[in-house]
C-alpha cells in the first residue's frame, strides 16, 4: 500500500504563503476558492506564562486536503467522483461528479470548494499531474522555509523529500513521536501530518 | 457554507409528502377518509414530485443524473432508492383505489405504505448526519423530519377531508385543532447548510 502525504514542520513555517500561492498558480485554482489555505493560530498565551507579551506564542497552519485514510467525502458521493486512488490521493473525476456538493459538507476540514465555471467540486490533487512524474507538489518545492515534505506515509517520515534533494530525517532538527500532530479525526483518519515542538498544538487533543 | 433553499424545500416537502401518504393510509387501515383518498394521493403526489423538481435543480450537473447513483454508501443514493420505493407503492396504491368500487383499499397495502413512508424520512433525514457537522449528527435531527412529517401530513389531511366533507359528526374539533397544532409545533428547521 502507498499513502502519499505531506509533513509539514510548523517550526519553520514563516506564513509567508508561498504555499498557497503556487498552488493556485500551478492549479489554476479561481477566485475565492482555496486548495491549500494558511491559517495563524494564536497568538496565545503561553501555558504557565502571564498571558501578557511576550509570554505569547504563534503558528502558521496550512490546510488542505488531508488525503485521509478513510474519507467521508468518498462516503457520501453519489456518483463515485469522489475516489481513493492505489497512491492513496483522493481524487475527484470530474467527468463524474454532479455538484451536489455532498461531499464539501461532508469533509471536516472544509477544503473542498466548487468551481463556479465548470460547475463541479474541486480540491487540492497532491498536484498529482506532478507526482506521477515524481516530481514534488507545488507547495514542497516552492516552500522557501523547507518546512514542507512530501513521501509516502507507509515508509516512514524519515525518508519524506524536499526540495533540494534533501530528506526530512536529515535535514530538520530532532523531533519524537508526540511532537508529530494530525488535524481532528472524526473516524476520517486524515494522512497529512504536523510537527511542532516547543508549541501547544491548538487542534485538540491527539 | 450558504443555505441551500433547494434541499430545504426537498426535505421539507418529501416529509410533507410521505406524512399526508401515511395519514390516508392510516385511515384507508381503518376504512375511513373515503371521500378524500384520491385526493389526498395526489396532493401526496404533487408535493413529490415538487421536492423532486426543487433538489434537481440542486444538482450543477443535473444533465449527469443517470451518470451515477450506483455508490450504496452515499446518502442521496440511499434517498433515491427510498423514493422510488414509496413511488411503486404509491402507484400500486393509485391502482388498487381506481379499482375499488368503495374506494378502499387492502389493509396490507396500508401497513406498507405507513412503513415506507417512515423510512423514507428516516433514510432523507439520515444523509444529513455527517460527523463533519456535529450540529446536524444526532439522532434528534431524524425525530425532527419525522415530527414535520407527522404534523403537516394529518394536517393537510384533515383539511382536505373538511373540503371534502369527509368528516363525520364530531370532527369539527379535531379541523380546527390540528392546524393549530400544525402552526405551534411545525417549527423546526429542515436542512439548512450552515
Amino acid at each position: 500500500m502507498t499513502q502519499y502525504a505531506i509533513v509539514t514542520d510548523l517550526d519553520r513555517c514563516v506564513g509567508c504563503l508561498a504555499c498557497s500561492v503556487s498552488c493556485k498558480v500551478i492549479n489554476g485554482v479561481p477566485v475565492g476558492n482555496f486548495w491549500n489555505k494558511t491559517l495563524r493560530v494564536g497568538p496565545n498565551p503561553k501555558e504557565g506564562g502571564s498571558g501578557q507579551w511576550p509570554d505569547v506564542e504563534m503558528y502558521f497552519l496550512n490546510v488542505q486536503c488531508q488525503h485521509c485514510e478513510n474519507p467521508e467525502c468518498v462516503k457520501v458521493c453519489p456518483t463515485g467522483a469522489s475516489q481513493k486512488l492505489p497512491d492513496g490521493t483522493v481524487q475527484v473525476d470530474k467527468e463524474k461528479c454532479i455538484g451536489c456538493q455532498f461531499c464539501a459538507m461532508a469533509c471536516p476540514y472544509n477544503v473542498r470548494y466548487l468551481n463556479e465555471e465548470e460547475r463541479v467540486v474541486e480540491k487540492c490533487t497532491l498536484c498529482e499531474q506532478k507526482i506521477s512524474q515524481g516530481e514534488l507538489p507545488q507547495c514542497v518545492s516552492q516552500c522557501c522555509g523547507m518546512a514542507r515534505w512530501f513521501g509516502d506515509a507507509e515508509k516512514g517520515i524519515e525518508n519524506f523529500e524536499g526540495p533540494g534533494g534533501y530528506t526530512l530525517g536529515e535535514f530538520l532538527n530532532e523531533f519524537d513521536d508526540t511532537q508529530v500532530y494530525q488535524l481532528p479525526d472524526a473516524g476520517n483518519k486524515p494522512s497529512l501530518m504536523y510537527i511542532l515542538r516547543d508549541m501547544k498544538w491548538q487542534g485538540g487533543d491527539q | 457554507m450558504e443555505l441551500q433553499w433547494p434541499l430545504i424545500i426537498f426535505t421539507t416537502l418529501v416529509a410533507w409528502s410521505a406524512g399526508l401518504f401515511a395519514s390516508q393510509c392510516v385511515l384507508a387501515f381503518q376504512g375511513g377518509a373515503r371521500k378524500t383518498q384520491m385526493t389526498s394521493w395526489i396532493v401526496a403526489a404533487v408535493l413529490l414530485v415538487v421536492g423532486g423538481i426543487a433538489v434537481f435543480l440542486h444538482l450543477e450537473h443535473w444533465e449527469r443524473i443517470f451518470n451515477g447513483f450506483g455508490h450504496l454508501t452515499s446518502g442521496i443514493t440511499q434517498e433515491l432508492i427510498a423514493i422510488v420505493a414509496l413511488a411503486v407503492v404509491a402507484l400500486v396504491y393509485l391502482v388498487m383505489l381506481r379499482r375499488s368500487a368503495d374506494e378502499t383499499v387492502p389493509q396490507w397495502l396500508a401497513v406498507v405504505g405507513v412503513a415506507v413512508s417512515v423510512v423514507l424520512v428516516a433514510v432523507m433525514a439520515h444523509s444529513y448526519l455527517m460527523p463533519a457537522r456535529p450540529a446536524w449528527d444526532t439522532p434528534l435531527w431524524i425525530l425532527a423530519v419525522l415530527g414535520n412529517a407527522c404534523i403537516l401530513g394529518p394536517a393537510t389531511l384533515v383539511v382536505l377531508m373538511a373540503v371534502k366533507g369527509d368528516l363525520g359528526a364530531g370532527a369539527a374539533a379535531v379541523t380546527t385543532a390540528a392546524p393549530r397544532a400544525a402552526v405551534a409545533g411545525g417549527s423546526t428547521k429542515p436542512a439548512a447548510r450552515a
